[in-house]
């Protein structure tokens, strides 16, 4: 299988929850063409539908040292650090991506996240309640 | 009353007062009233509660229940007296006291708009950042060459 394929193949495995499997083909895909952000992208996903979320940080970290000029990399570190609640670093890795290229749907995803940072929508504030007039 | 002239007037007769021989039932039948109209408040209030505007037709069926009792005890509508003045006075506190509650209502059901759209609005950018991702990633991987 091609990497295109490969990365195909683990988003499938991925939608399907088969987590082991899918980051086992974006680890093929990785390997055969290590200058490509789809594959790191790819398991930056799968680790954080694990959870792992500090291993999907480091994942990028590594990742954005071979390709600063991913926009898509970027992007989905600042998602991992506004999932650790790290608004500061969030903040950092949101510029970043917007000072990179011209890749528009990342920075669509840029512009998301910011909509999303701005209005609470990653578990950063919790919704505030009314309080009713009944149990007063 | 107009009176013709040449109308030849109805003949009128004439009867001495005797006193009652059925029995008096204006007790009973009053009884029998409010004690109808008591439990058709009851059960109206107890509905009232779960539609919207219950403070209001709360605070009206109460106003009901009272006229209905007073109106049982004896006390003639036609004759407001010093008991038809305290009545006015409740009334008022009732009405200042529905307009309070009104008030805690609009309030709370506009906290309750606000939250719903915060709540949307959370939704629609959740819902817009899984898009972006997913195109993201889709773009990448057209990019592999």
């Amino acid at each position: 299988m091609s990497p295109r394929e490969l990365c195909e193949e683990g988003y499938r495995l991925l939608e399907a929850r088969r987590l082991a499997d899918a980051l086992g083909a974006f680890e093929i895909a990785m390997a055969l063409r290590p200058d490509c952000e789809a594959p790191p992208l790819g398991i930056a996903h799968v680790r954080f539908a694990e959870g792992r979320l500090m291993e999907a940080g480091a994942g990028l970290r590594s990742a954005l040292q071979r390709m600063p000029w991913s926009a898509a990399l970027h992007a989905t570190l600042a998602e991992v650090h506004l999932a650790r609640g790290r608004v500061g670093e969030a903040r950092e890795a949101l510029a970043a991506a917007r000072a990179t290229n011209d890749d528009v749907s990342a920075q669509a995803l840029v512009f998301a996240l910011e909509e999303a940072l701005s209005c609470g929508a990653l578990g950063l504030r919790p919704p505030e309640k009314a309080a009713s007039p009944r149990s007063a | 009353m107009e009176i013709r002239a040449g109308a030849l007037p109805e003949p009128i007769t004439t009867d001495l007062t005797s006193a009652r021989q059925t029995p008096d039932g204006g007790e009973r039948f009053r009884e029998a009233l409010r004690a109808g109209a008591e439990s058709l408040v009851a059960g109206a209030a107890g509905a009232a509660a779960g539609v919207p505007g219950a403070p209001l037709l709360s605070a009206a069926l109460r106003g009901g229940e009272a006229a209905g009792v007073a109106g049982a005890a004896g006390e003639s509508p036609e004759a407001p007296g010093a008991t038809g003045a305290g009545a006015g006075a409740e009334a008022g506190s009732d009405m200042a006291s529905v307009v309070k509650q009104s008030q805690e209502f609009n309030l709370y059901y506009l906290q309750i708009q606000e939250s719903m759209s915060q709540e949307n609005r959370r939704f629609s950018a959740l819902s817009n950042v899984m898009k972006a991702r997913h195109e993201t990633s889709k773009t990448a991987i057209g990019n592999i060459r």
